[in-house]
């Protein structure tokens, strides 16, 4: 199952959308008669999944933005690339499975729309 | 901030969504429509303007998916605006039509509006049956339709709302959804408002084809897995327990009807003892908020006995409040669906009637219109 996902590229499914609600100061997950509230982390992750990036990628890029989130100090108590990229394909796999995200073989070509 | 909300109002949360209903309008007359018996004529709806500044004020007042409903959305020849107006606001504007007049031009043209999903109804799994319930000749123009919609790539949901009809056929309507590659299938029992109650001999099954019908959803739901998902909304007159009203009365959702009134769920304009403001008079905030109809039946401390020392009142608030009033005349009354309330006795004996199937022979089926009932004599 993780081998999958590694070397492929999560898109989020046409029928998602991805909404900052002002009103709610939340993250939200718009579907079809459903709507879900995230977590920042969850709203972070699902942003980088436009179809171009694989997992390993997204991974780094959260990392990233957690180095610079973090103080110096923590810095050392962030898990390790690794155990972070198990925990991102293990949600990434939950949400396929809601069919809230779509594992695609290949990157989106950028003239591709939706 | 969700603590300033609260504090705010009083506890009130703002709703998610908001179901336009644009017009009362449609080529179709199922007899189970959920209109109110009094159609809205075209004069009296809504113009595009006012319309706009209802889903700017749902925006603001922290909706965030908007259902463009009716009658038949795509008789309005503003829908297009009206979901570019939604997606603009960043709603999910949702699509719930027939299908009559959803031609491949048009869905396109809706999508590239910012139209995130597309609900089509049927009325059966095949065409004699399903033109006959609808009064129309439409259910190859609906295939169409779902087709256009899947070739567009966008996500396909079928609604098909069940009853007497056409239960035994729920593997032939299961099989149609397949077959057009709908990714959601909406299966539900009728809820008996408006034209549904005035058709109910004819439209209310017996628990034995429920039974049937129940298992058959269940196979295929097991079967097909995350391939399609499947709803069953229960057919609530054979439920243990009352549906919670919409989440609860004036809790999460809102609708606004052709002519701009606004209403806690979409049958609720049927009672005469509750007064529904208009967002021609308005905003949609003051009337979430501080109306007298939208805090009526909110919290608990409207509720009757049993009610009211029920352990369960906060699970199902009481139940339908439309389901009360279009019952026993009070709309405070326990929903009759429940077996604790006083009034159970006249959903045991619609039960009994549709067991026994008597009645079904010598009441006509009345079919929705706009200006006179048409009605057709009962077929063997």
């Amino acid at each position: 199952m993780e081998s999958i996902l590694t070397s492929s590229f999560p898109k989020l499914a046409a029928k998602a959308r991805l909404k900052f609600d002002k009103v709610r100061e939340k993250h939200l997950l718009l579907l079809p008669e459903r709507v879900v509230v995230l977590n920042e982390t969850a709203a972070a992750i699902l942003t980088l999944c436009d179809g171009r990036q694989t997992v390993p990628a997204i991974t780094e890029k959260m990392r990233a933005s957690l180095l610079t989130d973090t103080k110096a100090a923590d810095a050392g108590e962030l898990p390790d690339l690794t155990t972070m990229e198990a925990d991102i394909s293990k949600f990434l796999q939950e949400m396929e499975d809601q069919g809230w995200v779509v594992v695609q073989r290949h990157a989106t070509e950028n003239n591709q729309t939706s | 901030m969700q603590q300033k909300i609260t504090k705010r109002h009083n506890g009130v949360q703002p709703p998610f969504s908001l179901l336009a209903e644009l017009t009362h309008r449609c080529p179709l007359h199922c007899p189970y429509c959920s209109n109110p018996l009094n159609l809205t004529s075209k004069a009296l709806e809504l113009t595009t303007e006012e319309w706009c500044r209802v889903l700017s004020e749902a925006a603001d007042l922290g909706v965030v998916e908007v259902h463009f409903s009716g009658g038949e959305p795509l008789l309005r020849d503003d829908l297009e605006v009206l979901i570019r107006h939604a997606h603009e606001l960043e709603m999910y504007p949702n699509l719930i039509t027939s299908g009559i007049g959803l031609s491949a031009e048009k869905i396109s043209r809706l999508k590239e509006a910012g139209l995130a999903n597309v609900q089509v109804s049927f009325q059966a799994g095949e065409a004699t049956l399903s033109n006959r319930i609808g009064g129309y000749k439409a259910f190859e123009k609906k295939r169409e339709a779902a087709m256009s919609v899947k070739k567009a790539g966008l996500h396909l949901s079928l609604n098909v709302v069940l009853h007497r009809m056409n239960l035994d056929h729920l593997d032939e309507i299961i099989q149609l959804a397949e077959e057009l590659g709908a990714e959601r299938l909406e299966l539900a029992n009728t809820q008996y408002y408006n034209w549904a109650l005035l058709n109910r001999e004819r439209l209310l099954p017996s628990m034995e084809q429920i039974e049937r019908a129940r298992e058959i959803y269940e196979a295929a739901k097991a079967r097909l897995g995350n391939r399609m998902e499947i709803i069953w909304v229960i057919p609530d007159y054979y439920a243990s327990s009352p549906k919670p009203c919409m989440g609860g009365w004036g809790a999460i959702a809102l609708t606004a009807a052709p002519d701009g009134s606004v209403l806690p769920c979409p049958t609720a304009g049927m009672m005469k003892e509750l007064s529904f403001e208009n967002v021609r008079e308005s905003s949609l905030k003051h009337i979430w908020y501080e109306s007298k109809s939208f805090n009526h039946f909110r919290g608990d401390a409207w509720m009757p006995e049993p009610c009211q020392s029920c352990k369960f009142r906060h699970e199902d608030g009481g139940g339908c409040r439309c389901q009360a009033y279009a019952l026993t005349g009070d709309a405070h009354a326990a929903d009759p669906v429940c077996q604790l309330a006083p009034d159970h006795h006249l959903i045991k004996m619609a039960i009994r009637e549709a067991d026994e199937g008597n009645t079904v022979k010598s009441s006509a089926l009345i079919y929705r219109g706009h200006h006179a009932r048409k009605t057709i004599a009962p077929s063997k």
